[in-house]
């Protein structure tokens, strides 16, 4: 699947900088949500703050290459939405998480992450698929 | 990319993951969705 073809799909699910990490260390729950939305022909997004805080994690670079290259629409921060990005790093705590809940929020879909603790301050826990161990 | 990175998914494991999608889904209702943007300050969603 090209790049093109993946940022015109929708974007069914937001993967946070916890669920990047599962990804490189060959997550089969990762794994099978990444499979799905394939076969929905639909997109998984990641923000690339989750990306880049990935990166001081992943030992293996190669597999984040991959995930990047053909499995993933980037997010970039949306400077109109700063004010709301701002909002959700003070219920979440961290940058990351607070643009991958900001993503999912405004394109209506889960975040899948090992983290869900915290998203907890979102109402009802917030948007989240969590890894089971 | 999956057998790439060596994930090996089955069609157990497809339905499984289109489970958790399903209930996700379920889980974001307008009430709660309104709720979150809300939350965070961003604007209704108007319905089209």
């Amino acid at each position: 699947m090209s790049g093109d073809e993946e940022r015109q799909r929708p974007i069914r699910i937001v993967l946070d900088t916890s669920a990047i990490i599962e990804f490189t260390r060959q997550s089969i729950h990762v794994g099978e949500l990444i499979a799905e939305v394939d076969d929905e022909q639909c997109a998984i997004a990641i923000s690339v703050l989750s990306l880049a805080e990935a990166l001081h994690s992943v030992a293996d670079r190669d597999r984040l290459d991959l995930l990047v290259d053909h499995a993933t629409v980037v997010l970039s921060a949306d400077a109109a939405d700063w004010r709301a990005l701002a909002a959700t790093y003070d219920i979440v705590g961290r940058l990351d998480t607070a643009a991958a809940a900001l993503a999912a929020i405004d394109h209506d879909c889960a975040v899948l992450t090992r983290r869900p603790s915290l998203y907890a301050g979102l109402a009802g826990g917030g948007p989240v698929i969590p890894i089971e161990d | 990319m999956l057998a790439a990175v060596g994930i090996h998914v089955t069609e157990e494991g497809k339905a499984r993951a289109r489970a958790k999608l399903a209930a996700a889904d379920a889980e974001r209702t307008p009430e709660r969705r309104a709720a979150w943007r809300a939350q965070l300050g961003l604007p209704p969603v108007t319905a089209a």
